[in-house]
């Protein structure tokens, strides 16, 4: 059944390269469409070179350090929003502007404030925020009120009550939310790379490979981005997962 | 060790579901009284889970309960939704109280979501039973029991109980005989 799945997913994988491929030999602008094997060899050259490890480690750093920070603040937030009322009615307009801004609008003004180099960092932080605030908020409303008085009569220290019913509610909202958020930050992050071209970042090289018209250097980079950052999201929802494992495991 | 409730009343919107109720409770007590007619209310006021609108609740100590729905953490094994409210207690004596119940010793540890209802409702027996407190209150606790287990856990229940004040909901005259004491009347 599994084998059958990947089979069929793997089918249609072929059909869009063989469709990209029969698209690339009819377009007679090479650089227009590089072909999926130009591309292929363009990343296996760039694959061995110190640069391109600096550049995917220059981006990543700064990317998964606004993702990570976008965590942090949005569970803190989501928490104090769940618990005091003035809180919730003052972050509400606030995420709901983040959302409906532009990333280019952001992007702009960002580069403003802080220097092309951090700039990832601050865009991914904003894009990710709204996305991991709201689903944890949503995820603290939804626990199970009954569960909660049950806490309250049997006198449950919070902190027992933190492990024992919160979390365990509150976590498939979080892990959703980093399931989106991972995607978000690395496409938010490259685009304000390629905006704010900090120098030394996969953004800078999409831009030049633009710029001369190095398509095939452009899918290559366009690869490593989605390569990264599923090779990220895979690592860090497996870890997520195991925690939520550990979550469920329970005591005693 | 006693709650008193002196002239409470309570309404839900338009709708009053206690009117200027007097009672006191010590020792045991039995609430048999159709549905709707404020027995989940008062329990929940004795419990400080609502505030009445009229009238004064005075409780010596604390209160806990078995609720009409079981309330257990799903992931916990049935003995660590016990312990989670009574960390007083060694582990094995909440297995000798599920054991008391009849629980056999591979339910002891199997999530709570996988337990079947009856299994469920010993386990939230065990909790209101075990845990510290001066009264408890009892909502339907024999529900969905076959009548052997049902015999044994009220035996137990009733052992434990002894020194403590209790306040049995039930629908069930057999139940309401065998622990006798003041019967409550909601007016």
């Amino acid at each position: 059944m599994e084998w059958n799945k990947r089979a069929k997913q793997a089918a249609a994988i072929l059909f869009w390269v063989a469709v990209w491929q029969f698209g690339a030999m009819m377009i007679p602008q090479k650089f227009l469409l590089a072909s999926p094997l130009e591309t292929l060899e363009t990343l296996a050259g760039l694959l061995p070179t110190a640069a391109f490890w600096q550049r995917v480690g220059f981006s990543a750093l700064r990317i998964l350090a606004g993702f990570f920070g976008a965590l942090a603040a949005g569970v803190v937030l989501a928490a104090a929003s769940a618990w005091l009322e003035p809180v919730r009615v003052l972050i509400r307009p606030l995420m709901q502007l983040i959302k409906a801004v532009p990333v280019a609008s952001f992007i702009i003004l960002a580069l403003l404030w802080v220097r092309s180099a951090n700039l990832a960092v601050l865009i991914s932080f904003l894009m990710v925020l709204p996305v991991v605030y709201t689903a944890v908020l949503e995820g603290i409303q939804q626990t199970d009120r009954q569960l909660l008085e049950m806490a309250k009569v049997f006198r449950i220290p919070f902190s027992r009550a933190l492990g024992a019913i919160w979390l365990p509610q509150v976590w498939p909202y979080f892990v959703q939310s980093c399931t989106v958020g991972m995607g978000l930050a690395w496409k938010s992050g490259i685009a304000a790379e390629v905006i704010g071209l900090p120098s030394g970042s996969i953004g800078e090289a999409l831009y030049q490979a633009k710029l001369y018209l190095e398509t095939g250097e452009l899918f290559a980079w366009t690869a490593v981005i989605v390569l990264v950052s599923g090779a990220f999201e895979t690592l860090f929802l497996r870890l997520l997962r195991a925690a939520g494992r550990r979550l469920e495991g329970g005591v005693a | 060790m006693k709650a008193v409730l002196n002239g409470v009343s309570k309404r839900y919107g338009d709708q009053w579901v206690l009117r200027d109720l007097n009672l006191t409770l010590e020792g045991t007590n039995v609430l048999m009284a159709p549905s709707g007619r404020g027995k989940t209310t008062l329990a929940r006021l004795l419990l400080g889970l609502e505030t009445p609108d009229a009238g004064r609740v005075e409780t010596d100590g604390r209160i806990v309960a078995q609720f009409q729905e079981d309330r257990l953490c799903g992931q916990l094994t049935a003995v660590g939704n016990v312990a989670l409210c009574c960390p007083q207690l060694h582990r094995n004596e909440i297995e000798a109280a599920l054991a008391a119940l009849g629980l056999c010793e591979e339910d002891w540890s199997k999530p709570a979501r996988q337990l079947s209802g009856g299994q469920a409702r010993r386990v939230a027996l065990a909790r209101a039973v075990l845990a510290p407190a001066e009264g408890v209150i009892l909502d339907e606790p024999f529900k969905g029991l076959d009548e052997e287990t049902r015999q044994r856990a009220m035996d137990w229940v009733r052992r434990m109980l002894e020194d403590r004040w209790l306040l049995l909901i039930t629908h069930d005259e057999q139940e309401a005989e065998a622990f006798g004491g003041a019967s409550v009347e909601i007016p």
